[in-house]
This record gives C-alpha cells, structure tokens and sequence, in this order.
C-alpha cells in the first residue's frame, strides 16, 4: 500500500502539532508495510526531498509569489505543491493507492489529485476554525470554515482525534457522523525516559520543600490557565508548591499581575515558551501536571504527561475526557471551576501513594493505547476500509 | 475553460469564448465549454456536439479575487477532468482563456498530460498598478503563458508585451483576432499542436 499524505508542517518546520503527528505516524506506517510519501513545504537549510526513517519527503516551493494574507498565500502554495505532487506521483514506478490530507491548509492540492488522478482521499481535522475562534466573526474565517467544510465534503471518509471532535466536525460541517473515525493523537514514550539528573535541573524550578506543579500550554483564555492562578492560595493552605507555568500567549502579563494581587507571586514561575528537551524534563520533574482547559480538541500534553509518568489534574472536558480515567489514570474536576480543581491538585500532592498508582496505570494506558504503532495500525485500518470501498467502485482512472 | 460565457457577460471574452465554441462545433468538433455561473451550475447540451458545463467555486466567502480563482479552478480542474475520463479514447486539448482558468489548466497537463492553449486579452502589468494582489496574479498568468502549448493574442503589439513580459519563445505565440471569426485557423493551430506533441491524426477529435 502506498499513501501521499499532505501536510504543510513536517518537521524540522514545526508551527502547532500536525508536523509531530504526521512525523510520528508516517514512521510508525512504514513499520506496518505502508509506503509514504510527504508533501509538505520547504524550510531553510532542509533538502526539497530526503528519506527519513522510511519515509519520503518532498517539500515544495512555497513562496512562490507575495500575498497579502495566510489565505491566499495558502491557496497560491497549493497550486504549487499540487503540480509537484503530481509530477512526483506520476513519476513513481509503484502507483499511488491514496491521498491523505491534514487539515485545510493543503486542502485544494489533494482535492484536485483527487479527482485528476481518480484516488480516494482520506481528511484528519485536527481543528477547526470555529473552535480555534470560538464562533465565526470575519470573512478570513468564513473562508477557513467554508474550505475545511469542501474537504471534508470531498473526502473518502474523516479522521478526527476525539469523539468530541467527531461531533462537533459533525455539527460544525453538516457531515454524517458515520463518515468520521475517531483515531486518537500518539505519543512517542521513548522520548521520556532513560536517565537523567533530577535534582539539579529541579533546582532550577523549586526548592526541595516544594512540590512542582506544572502547567504546559499557550496562556490563553481557553487552556485556563487563569483558573490555576486563582487556585494557588487554596493549594498553598494546605501543601508547599511552586507553580510553573510553560508556554506564552496574550494572558502572561495579566497573570502575572493577578499571581502578585493575590500575594504567591513568589510561589508561580512563568517560563515562557522552552525548548522540547526542558520541557520533557520538566514533565519528569513534576509533581502533577495541570490541565485545567475551558476547550480542549484532543490535548496531547496528557500524553505526554502520561508517557513522563507525571500525575495528571484535568478538567472534565474535550479530548481530557476520553484519554483519562477519573481515580484510575488521572483526576478530573469539573470545568471552570477554582474550588474542584484545587480539591484535585491537593487530592495529588498530599498522598503519595495514590499520585504512584495513577502515575503506573497511565504510563501503561499510554503504551497500551496512545503508541505511534497503535496509531498508525488504526489508520491503516481506515486506509483498507477506504481502499476495499473504492475497488468495488466504478470511480477509478480509466478512461472509456 | 472560461470564466465566462453567455449568459454571465461581464467583459470581451463572453462572447469571444461563445463565438469560438459554435464554430468548432459547426466545423465538427466536439466541444465541452467549463464555466463559471454562481447559480445556473450544471449541463447544457447546445445541440451537435456543444456541451456546457457550469461550476461555482465550492467556497463562497472570499476576501479576494485570487482565493476565489483558486478555489473555482479546482472546480474547473474536477469537472474537465471528468470529461477527459468520461468520453472517447479521442484525445483531448484545453483552450484555457486567461490567467482565470490557468491554474487548472497546468493541473490538468501535469497530471494527465492534456496540453493547452491560452488565450491572454491583457496582461496584470497593464491592467494594475501593482496592487497587494499582483504579484499572485502574475505568477499565475506567467506560469500559465510558460507552459502553454500555444499562447493567443488578439493583435501583435500584445504578443509584444507577452513576449517581453514572460519570455515566451515567439513560435508560440499566434496573433489570431476572434472578430474576423477564424474557426479555420483555429482548428489549424489545434492540429499542429497535437502533432507538435506527437499524437496522430486518427488520435485527435478534431475534423
């Protein structure tokens, strides 16, 4: 089996999680006898074609003319990725079976192959616009919306991370729910272990009496990071921590300034954003791990908690829901709200034990569920189903 | 391909498209006109061997002209794609008029190998003075005029402006007024295009 997957992310050009998931699943395919190959856009210093791992990369020229907006500049880039991805798979010996699109960004290349080439072609939605805006409010938007509406409209079937995300793409697209397979994100857990040393680079953070709580995630208003700072006091009546939070967004200076008003300034770190190697350690230097999202699609930082073996808090919602299992692999509290989610965070930080065994049921559950190889043997079972549909078919590049 | 055709008449072109169209049709073509129409979408057969097919860009909002030409030429590229798959083993040629139908056009001789024909009315440097969107608007019509098979001007001060705006070798350009209705000299281009690519005679749809 071979599959062109299209992606405008894929590393070393990383910009959100698409780049991670296709590098993960593309690998983890390869394993499984799926050929793939990459279409993606060019970045500095990278060759426009290499095999990695397995896989084949062709990145294309993407800057070929200004445009005033990502809007156009997308659509201008995928008349450029089209005629090379047609060139490429026309050049092959082995024919390609089928097109995998990731998201809008590339969906007016892989559309038109669809339909030049007569190939099925398969969508992951990893997010929407609507989602990513809350609600519609521009014609950027609308034009967003309306493409990623056309290609779900002309793919085979959907790929979607959660069952969260399979309704509302659903609701969102008019889309028949039956369309949809929900494949979660993966986690690569190799990357979080082996050995390193703890307590200087926790020094860095806290001191030994304090435990580490974690927040990883843009500081925006949707990832509630809010809500932890409000829930500093009530953690600190009962336990000594240090509150780190990852990662930047339009909110950092408000929380600051309310870390100060509510006096544990000194008790919260605001690291910005850090390179992948801190933040792996950070996670295996944590005491638990905070999640507290107002909207969550799918929520890879639970993964990747799960796979550092870091006790998890999350509120109840979006992909957090699905992944973890309240009192077994994580502790959920209930959404939007400061009481519950310090109820949590102290639940963890004083009882060692219980913070043990959710630590050993999540790092299995994540091996059992959440591997690139679970992944990629769950999307070569939708790549199959698609693939037996459409021989039975009459659809195909022939001509009469 | 033509991004316009009676009844949607906006500049030259309707008319010249729909000229063109009846007289290879009346000189024994088979002639599918793509075309753009925001509600009539669908087939029209127009009597012995003219057909009609009418697309609408499958995105309807749109903050500029060329996120709507691109998102239309999918359109275009999906529904010539079916016609080159559905009928004869006869072979087929586009006659794509402006950088309007060219991204589709490239697609369609990139991935099928169709070649084209493009009929250029104007150039963007003539017809703006550089606004945000130029620059996208002249990749397009360059990377268009470059791979044309042929390229059709109206009067030789344009294929002038052609020539020297995108270096399009001169034996490609041909001077061919649609008002002194030369369906003859048309077809005559067609046929040496198709022979030029080394496709036979009994291989063409043409008369």
């Amino acid at each position: 089996m071979k599959v062109a997957l299209f992606a405008w992310e894929f590393p070393p050009k990383i910009v959100g999680g698409i780049a991670r998931h296709v590098y993960g699943l593309t690998r983890a395919l390869s394993k499984i006898g799926v050929e793939t190959l990459v279409f993606t856009c060019e970045f500095p210093g990278s060759p426009r074609e290499e095999k990695i791992d397995g896989v084949h990369v062709f990145r294309v020229d993407s800057y070929r003319a200004p445009t005033p907006d990502l809007g156009t500049w997308d659509l201008v880039m995928n008349q450029s990725m089209e005629e090379t991805a047609a060139e490429i798979m026309n050049s092959e010996n082995e024919p390609v079976d089928l097109l995998h699109a990731h998201e809008w960004l590339v969906a007016k290349a892989a559309i038109g192959l669809k339909h030049t080439l007569r190939l099925p072609l398969l969508a992951t939605i990893h997010a929407t616009e609507y989602g990513r805006r809350n609600g519609l409010h521009d014609d950027n938007e609308r034009m967003i919306h309306e493409i990623e509406r056309w290609l779900t409209f002309e793919a085979w079937r959907v790929v979607c991370c959660s069952s969260f995300m399979a309704d509302h793409v659903s609701w969102a697209f008019s889309l028949p729910r039956q369309k949809i397979d929900v494949i979660p994100n993966g986690v690569d857990v190799k990357e979080f272990v082996g050995t390193i040393q703890k307590a200087p680079f926790r020094r860095l953070y806290a001191v030994p009496e304090e435990k580490i709580v974690l927040f990883v995630g843009r500081l925006v208003y949707e990832k509630g990071a809010s809500l932890l700072v409000e829930a500093v006091p009530r953690v600190l009546a009962r336990t000594n921590a240090k509150f780190v939070f990852v990662g930047d967004g339009y909110m950092k200076e408000q929380l600051i300034a309310r870390a100060r008003q509510l006096g544990v300034a000194h008790k919260t770190y605001f690291t910005g954003y850090v390179d992948e190697k801190t933040l792996k350690q950070l996670y295996r230097v944590a005491d638990v791990c905070v999640f507290p999202s107002l909207y969550e699609p799918f929520g890879i930082v639970a993964l990747e908690a799960m796979a550092a073996r870091a006790p998890i808090v999350v509120a109840d919602t979006g992909g957090f829901s699905e992944v973890l299992e309240h009192d077994r692999t994580g502790v959920k509290v209930y959404p939007n709200n400061v009481e519950s989610l310090a109820w949590g965070i102290v639940r963890v930080l004083t009882d060692d034990g219980y913070a043990s065994y959710l630590k050993a049921n999540a790092a299995r559950k994540v091996l059992e569920e959440y591997s690139w190889d679970q992944i990629a043997s769950r999307t070569k079972k939708v790549y199959e189903r698609i693939l037996e549909e459409y021989e039975k078919g009459t659809w195909k590049p022939v001509f009469t | 391909m033509s991004w316009e055709f009676p009844p949607r008449i906006i500049g030259q072109i309707s008319g010249d498209s729909e000229k063109i169209a009846l007289g290879l049709a009346k000189h024994g073509c088979k002639v599918d006109v793509v075309t753009y129409h925001d509600s009539l979408i669908g087939k029209e057969s127009r009597g012995e061997g003219l057909r009609i097919h009418r697309v609408t860009s499958p995105v309807r909002t749109h903050g500029n002209v060329v996120t709507w030409a691109l998102t239309l030429n999918t359109e275009l590229e999906r529904v010539a794609a079916d016609i080159i798959y559905e009928s004869s083993d006869q072979f087929k040629l586009v006659h794509a008029f402006e950088w309007m139908c060219v991204p589709a056009a490239i697609q369609l001789k990139k991935t099928l190998g169709t070649p084209y024909l493009l009929s250029l009315y104007s150039t963007e440097s003539e017809r703006s003075a550089g606004g945000p969107l130029s620059g996208a608007i002249t990749y397009l019509e360059k990377s268009g005029a470059l791979q044309a098979a042929k390229i059709i001007v109206n009067s030789k001060a344009r294929a002038e402006i052609v020539q020297k705006n995108y270096n399009v070798p001169p034996d490609r350009l041909i001077v061919l007024d649609v008002a002194t209705n030369p369906i003859d000299e048309l077809i005559e281009q067609y046929r040496s295009t198709l022979s030029n690519l080394g496709i036979r005679e009994e291989q063409s749809d043409l008369p």
